[in-house]
């Protein structure tokens, strides 16, 4: 299987934290990756060194066989990795359909001269625009909000004009950070059957997410991060069963005694 | 009455208002542009036509600076150096060497772009106060080089006798032909700047002010497309300066001090940005109120900025505005989080 996306020895320290530490890691084509991890484990902060918000403070990220560690953010969008934030970053005072639009930014080649004449490739690629924004609108289900602004959306829809938003961009890889953060359970599921439809149609996907349900049931291979560096990697069952990543997450059975020790100590 | 009750009467006044323009946009523009267009032929009054003159030069200007503004939600306080370029570019050419006002006019709009161009290599660089100060630091330069560089500007003195533009023979020195030809200039500036807001470049600016993060996750380059913006901002204020030379007759350099440009700023902010129609609104509200308060002899001033601080008071958007610029959308991003933190306290609780 062919690597999409590879992490060397990848690191990011902000003063003397070190958000991401020595992180390898490999995307195959066409896989759904989970990333999961405690808060402020360094998840957001691993996929903003990835998609070049952050230069890494070593190590290296390669894309297609690329080297795109010193690339900025809208040169790695052109090269077909998009991605959606956490906190929903919309262009909060343009319709929802004008959102989408802007997905496809690269793929317009419309000039300031096109613009102001009104030429042939200005009126091809606007109604380009259009029709494919309205198609992704659909894609996720949103096409009844489309001239509303997308600030005045309701929080779930947001977070799907997100994904429509990067799915315009036409990538090859899509990183998906908590996307569903704020959904209910029944959106959560359509959401699911999104991501595994766009995932059949030889999408490559990587979610951060807390939902281990849902999680579990999505991604055939989860990254498990804390503190910055790569405790796990595997296979849903292998990662569930680790010990580390019990002791991430529940935290490391203490003894009566030394419970008591504890308390005697506070008090 | 608190004042939460006068702007909740007001903005729901406004939106009445906003509406029933918006159902007859088309009808209106050519209501107005009609009536614009006839008002010379009509009336006799110089003095009022000088005025609508004056008010025309500032909507460019205004359009020019809601382009960087407004649209990009840069906050650009050097509006006139930009003018200071275009002005004496014509100035200098036709006094000089003779050339038609005609072709100095998209000439000297060039010029200043190229001006901007280079200016906003440093400035875009920076973000918020400190990118205003980069380019009021500019607007001054070229205000002190204007003044000092007497070899090529007059300095002090500044330039006299810059010739009428003519027609066909015709010397066109009326207040009726600069009402015209100023009206034309605006035409063209919001037609242009209107079918550039309707397209990728447009839709890239936007993005820009909303959000700079995501737009550049879109793979939109801030960098070409801040340059672009300043461009065809400094195009349009040099055009406005280029006009501004013949018709006063006369330029000087103190013509172009930051007051100038916050003058500008001002009538943006109260027409609204990010909008069409705000910068056109603005220039009138604002030249028009200190023509009106001229009664009030030396508390004209003190009247003007009143109200004004009043309008800013009731409608911080701005008369025309509804969208959040670089500084009125502050009240609205503010509830705009509030109502995400509820949505995730929502969230926690479920």
């Amino acid at each position: 299987m062919k690597t999409i996306l590879e992490c060397k020895n990848l690191c990011k320290s902000f003063g003397g934290l070190k958000a991401v530490d020595q992180v390898n890691f490999k995307v195959n084509e066409g896989e759904i990756v989970g990333i999961i991890g405690p808060n402020g484990a360094g998840k957001t902060t691993f996929f903003n060194v990835c998609t070049g918000v952050y230069a890494p403070t070593s190590g290296e990220v390669w894309f297609e066989g690329k080297n795109i560690s010193t690339c900025e953010p809208d040169q790695i969008a052109g090269l077909g990795m998009a991605r959606t934030f956490q906190n929903i970053k919309l262009f909060r005072d343009m319709s929802t359909l004008e959102n989408v639009k802007l997905g496809f930014h690269i793929q317009l080649k419309t000039t300031l001269i096109d613009s102001i004449f009104h030429t042939k490739r200005y009126r091809r690629e606007e109604t380009f625009a259009a029709e494919k924004g309205m198609e992704m609108l659909r894609r996720v289900g949103i096409e009844e909000y489309a001239q509303m602004n997308a600030g005045n959306l309701p929080y779930g829809i947001q977070r799907k004009l997100e994904i429509a938003r990067a799915l315009a961009l036409g990538p090859k890889i899509l990183l998906l950070d908590e996307p569903a953060a704020g959904m209910n359970p029944s959106e959560t599921m359509e959401l699911l059957q999104l991501i595994r439809d766009l995932n059949s149609e030889g999408l490559t996907i990587v979610v951060i997410e807390h939902d281990m349900k849902f999680v579990m049931s999505l991604c055939q291979k989860v990254l498990v991060i804390n503190f910055g560096q790569k405790i796990c990697e595997g296979t849903p069952e292998q990662v569930t069963s680790n010990e580390e990543v019990k002791k991430a997450y529940l935290g490391e059975r203490k003894t009566e005694k030394a419970r008591v020790r504890k308390v005697a100590e506070h008090a | 009455m608190k004042r939460n009750e006068i702007m909740q009467k007001i903005s729901g006044g406004m939106q009445q208002v906003k509406s029933w323009v918006m159902r007859r946009q088309r009808l209106l523009l050519v209501f107005f542009s009609a009536a614009v267009l006839l008002f010379p032929l009509i009336s006799q009054n110089n003095y009022l036509k000088g005025m609508l003159v004056k008010v025309m030069l500032f909507s460019v200007l205004t359009t020019a600076l809601n382009v960087i503004n407004g649209y990009s939600g840069m906050f650009c306080l050097g509006i006139a150096g930009m003018m200071c370029i275009g002005s004496y570019t014509e100035a200098i050419l036709a006094t000089r060497f003779g050339i038609s006002f005609w072709l100095l006019l998209p000439l000297a709009g060039l010029t200043t772009a190229v001006f901007g161009l280079v200016i906003s290599i440093p400035a875009i660089r920076l973000k918020g106060i400190y990118f205003s100060i980069i380019t009021m630091g500019f607007s001054e330069i070229v205000r002190l080089l204007a003044q000092n560089w007497t070899g090529l500007t007059g300095g002090a003195m500044g330039i006299k006798n810059i010739p009428h533009p003519s027609i066909f023979g015709m010397k066109l020195s009326q207040v009726n032909h600069y009402y015209y030809i100023v009206f034309a200039i605006l035409a063209l500036c919001i037609f242009t700047i209107r079918r550039i807001m309707n397209s990728k470049v447009g839709r890239a600016w936007l993005s820009i002010r909303e959000d700079e993060a995501a737009a550049r996750s879109l793979g939109v380059n801030l960098l070409r497309y801040k340059a672009l913006n300043f461009f065809v901002a400094a195009f349009w204020a040099g055009v406005a300066g280029a006009f501004m030379a013949p018709y006063y007759q006369f330029i000087a350099a103190d013509m172009y001090t930051t007051n100038e440009s916050f003058n500008v700023l001002s009538m943006l902010i109260i027409g609204g940005q990010g909008t069409m129609v705000g910068p056109v609104v603005g220039s009138l509200v604002s030249n028009g109120l200190s023509e009106l308060m001229r009664p009030f002899g030396d508390w004209r001033l003190v009247v003007y900025s009143v109200i004004i601080i009043a309008t800013m008071w009731l409608r911080p958007q701005g008369i025309a505005g509804s969208s959040s610029g670089a500084l009125t959308g502050r009240k609205k991003k503010r509830r705009q989080k509030e109502n995400l933190r509820k949505a995730q306290r929502l969230e926690v609780e479920v």
